[in-house]
């Protein structure tokens, strides 16, 4: 019998801990990394010796770097593996948490995303097939692409791309743990030459360093280490799927989008009305406005108008990237996923500071990651 | 000017490039995957000229367009123009050799089917 995770075990988010992500520098990954894990033990006010496994999301730091950094938490000899997934890395390593506590494996679980940035090679350019785009469709061409349909479909201009840049590095501008954290006009947004296609450097995200790390239990955790269970979110969906052949084939990625997120909402037994904080694979700024309508968030092509009347606002009808998603808060890769847990358990604490969007209760994660794959799940304050 | 595709004799599906690892759409493989020359005209789904390149192949700027094939398959190439312009989405491509001033090699380049 297939069960979904809301016929299992109750799973919160109890603690969550950042190091904050930016430019490239000489602090080892080390470093990075047990930051992160000990401001989420001081968080859910547990010891490293109640973490009973470990999943560690990285694309680039190389075979096995786990153990090599968590072991100077302690000798515990508990479970820890690599977990790679693209950029959706971190919130596989989340899920692969959030299971391990629902089937009831294990009480106490840690997700740590740490990464830095390193020369790679997809294994795609490995498949043994020629194509006729050799090495020259990078990210934002594939993106400047979809920008091209998209406004094409919807009458959106190079201004209402660039608006999602401004509300993103605002709310950037707000979060200690930001990559970017200066607040951008949109004149400052167009007047830079683009990458490609009308997609300019602060309209793509910043590739850093950085690491995110969020501690799951169980009920029975809670109460034997007397966590707080206010400030612990319960996950209420976790989905997890990959993409088809769709037609018409061009952009797949609001294709898979929408696909993973209808099952989210079955999953949880909510909609799209329902949702307070949304943190979203915003890599290029037409993924955030292709997303939020396929996410129900407004209607087919009304992304830039309810963009523009302030509804994905921190305190509008609902907060979408307060974090400054990945255009401010950065894209590190292996902690990018669990960045956004942690700003949503932060959200539904009211714990998140100048960055509060009052009175959330419910809080939704989305990443995609090339290949292409695509994960969302969604929590709930009770 | 024709591509090497494949067409899959279990649910009909057309692909490119050729391979015969297995259909995308159904999973069938090997003989079942039938070679097709894929007649190299389409219409052009998408296109953005490319400013940034750390690729050793050719000079930025270069435009890619996104054509979808009339046989069916989706492929995304280097257009045979400088900048955007004349482009729109819905125009008729078609593909053929071409040998770019200063380059190595010919490459199969799409450009405007009225030019």
């Amino acid at each position: 019998m297939v069960r979904s995770l809301s016929n299992l075990r109750p799973v919160y988010v109890v603690g969550v801990g950042n190091h904050r992500y930016q430019k490239l520098s000489d602090t080892p990954y080390v470093v990075l990394g047990l930051a992160a894990v000990r401001a989420a033990l001081a968080d859910a006010g547990l010891e490293w010796s109640a973490v009973e496994s470990a999943f560690h999301a990285n694309c680039l730091l190389g075979m096995s770097p786990t153990r090599v950094m968590l072991r100077h938490l302690g000798a515990t000899g508990i479970p820890m593996q690599q977990v790679e997934n693209a950029s959706a890395s971190g919130s596989t390593a989340f899920r692969n948490a959030v299971l391990e506590v629902a089937s009831g494996i294990s009480d106490v679980t840690l997700a740590l995303g740490v990464d830095k940035p390193a020369p790679f090679t997809l294994g795609s350019s490995r498949n043994g097939l020629d194509n006729l785009e050799h090495d020259r469709v990078a990210a934002f061409t594939h993106f400047a692409l979809l920008a091209r349909t998209y406004g094409a479909e919807s009458g959106a201009t190079p201004e209402d791309f660039a608006r999602v840049a401004v509300k993103n590095l605002g709310n950037g501008a707000l979060n200690p743990y930001a990559h970017r954290q200066q607040a951008r006009t949109l004149d400052e947004i167009l007047s830079a030459e683009p990458v490609a296609g009308f997609l300019t450097p602060l309209q793509c995200c910043p590739v850093g360093e950085g690491a995110s790390a969020v501690i799951v239990a169980s009920q029975d955790a809670i109460r034997k280490f007397g966590v707080d269970p206010r400030r612990s979110p319960r996950v209420i969906s976790s989905t997890s799927r990959s993409e088809r052949v769709y037609e018409p084939a061009s952009g797949f990625d609001a294709a898979l989008t929408e696909e993973t997120i209808d099952q989210a909402y079955r999953e949880a037994g909510i909609g799209p009305e329902d949702l307070d904080i949304v943190e979203l694979h915003d890599a290029f700024t037409v993924e955030e406005l292709l997303y939020v309508e396929r996410m129900g968030l407004c209607e087919r092509g009304g992304a830039p108008q309810a963009l523009k009347r302030g509804d994905f606002n921190i305190g509008g009808r609902v907060a979408v990237s307060p974090s400054g998603g990945l255009l401010a808060m950065g894209h590190p890769l292996g902690p990018t996923g669990l960045g956004q847990i942690a700003e949503i358990t932060r959200q539904l604490r009211g714990e998140a500071d100048r960055r509060q969007h009052p009175g959330a209760r419910t809080g939704l994660a989305h990443m995609v990651g090339v290949g292409a794959v695509c994960l969302v799940h969604i929590l709930r304050s009770d | 000017m024709l591509l090497f595709g494949q067409q899959c004799r279990k649910c009909g599906h057309t692909g490119f490039p050729r391979q015969i690892y297995g259909c995308e759409m159904c999973g069938a493989y090997g003989e079942m995957l039938a070679p097709q020359e894929l007649e190299a005209v389409g219409v052009l789904i998408s296109f953005a000229e490319v400013h940034r390149y750390q690729g050793g192949e050719i000079e930025a700027p270069f435009v890619i367009g996104e054509i979808r094939l009339q046989s069916g398959p989706l492929l995304r190439c280097t257009l045979d123009q400088r900048g955007e312009s004349g482009l729109y989405i819905g125009a008729e491509m078609r593909g053929s050799l071409t040998a770019p001033t200063g380059e190595r090699a010919s490459e199969l380049r799409f450009r405007l089917a009225r030019d």
